[in-house]
């Protein structure tokens, strides 16, 4: 699959994210920038689909960590799915499960912002 | 000198590439010329490691041969000195053996890789994003011929993408440098090593305390590598080699 970030509203409040097969040094930055834009956007709510992601670097994990909050701020949050083991042990060993918010499915994450909306 | 016939000599290229011993190798070339050596190879046997200084030795060299219109070639040169040279257009100044020896070079690691993978995995790659990617694709390769499960070779994995990215942006001017890399697997454990020229870092001095909160609460972005490499390893040293390489060795468990 081609290593592209690509972007899809779910509904007003809404946007849904997916990454490629790697969210890296070489494209965190496109990711920050994707979220920062979405906020101008009026979204409150961020979907980061996982289900293609095969590699995640630290530089990856900051590009959701360092803006998580501008949206926690206004209410709103950014949600994580389709979460393989691999990126999850990722989280695990920084000690993010308790502070992401983790959801099984798209759908589930979807239900979350919901609530949270 | 180990050989001086007149009209063909050959030079040994110290390791070091500042001081006394490079003073006395430019000072023999020189000799070599002025006696009309019109053949000079170097001896590059010695270069372990390449710093942007022997390059700079080496061209020195290559200008005051080309200014008699003696010819200068390189015998048994370091991969990682081939492909500097390769990089820098300078590999045809010094004859072709220089590109033969990393023919040679390459089918000894992959030989090394598929016929021993217990005996252990070197590589030396350039510091450039692709050339990383390149050599993880290789070290994974040699991961499944070790039989590492997958979540062990997604660890490892992590571990040499956080080290080499952290040796490309933060240790070294640009993207030419190469980082010299090896795994020796020993029962349950495997020892990586990297070795590149870049600015001293010893993050062993760097701490492991990392709050999530705290890092969302600044937007921090960047610098969760160091804790993440931390993490992973069971056991990490650093140490700086002869004032000019930074020698980072990991352990950790293969899951075998």
């Amino acid at each position: 699959m081609e290593n592209r970030i690509s972007q899809q509203p779910l509904n007003d409040f809404t946007l849904v994210i997916t990454p490629g097969k790697t969210l890296d040094n070489t494209n965190a930055h496109e990711m920050v920038q994707i979220i920062l834009e979405a906020q101008t956007k009026e979204y409150s709510h961020i979907i980061v689909d996982m289900a293609h992601l095969e590699f995640l670097s630290s530089a990856g994990v900051g590009s959701i960590l360092g803006t998580i909050d501008s949206f926690r701020d206004i209410g709103g949050d950014i949600v994580v799915c389709n979460v393989s083991s691999h990126i999850l042990h990722v989280f695990e060993v920084l000690d993010l499960t308790g502070y992401l918010t983790i959801a099984a499915t798209e759908t589930e994450a979807a239900e979350q912002c919901q609530t949270k909306g | 000198m180990l050989v001086d016939n007149k009209q063909h000599t050959v030079l040994h290229v110290p390791a070091d590439h500042e001081g006394q011993a490079v003073e006395t190798f430019i000072r023999d070339v020189e000799a070599a010329i002025a006696r009309g050596a019109m053949d000079i190879a170097l001896d590059c046997s010695s270069l372990a490691l390449v710093a942007s200084a022997n390059v700079n030795v080496l061209w020195q060299v290559y200008v005051r041969c080309s200014a008699v219109g003696a010819k200068v070639s390189l015998r048994k040169p370091p991969r990682g000195l081939v492909r500097v040279l390769q990089v820098l257009d300078l590999a045809d100044l010094f004859g072709c053996e220089a590109v033969d020896m990393l023919h040679t070079a390459k089918i000894r690691v992959a030989a090394s890789a598929t016929t021993s993978a217990r005996e252990g995995y070197s590589d030396e790659f350039l510091t450039d994003v692709d050339s990383v990617n390149e050599a993880i694709e290789r070290f994974l390769a040699y991961l499944r011929d070790l039989a590492v499960p997958e979540k062990t070779s997604f660890e490892l994995r992590t571990i040499f993408y956080e080290v080499a990215t952290n040796i490309r942006v933060h240790g070294i001017a640009g993207d030419k440098d190469v980082i010299v890399f090896c795994a020796r697997p020993q029962d349950s454990r495997i020892t990586m090593t990297f070795a590149d020229s870049g600015v001293p870092f010893d993050i062993t001095r760097q701490g492991t305390d990392f709050d999530p909160q705290k890092a969302a609460k600044s937007h921090q972005k960047r610098g969760f590598g160091i804790t993440l490499t931390k993490r992973l390893a069971d056991n990490i040293s650093y140490s700086r080699k002869n004032g000019a390489i930074n020698v980072l060795t990991i352990e950790a468990g293969t899951g075998i």
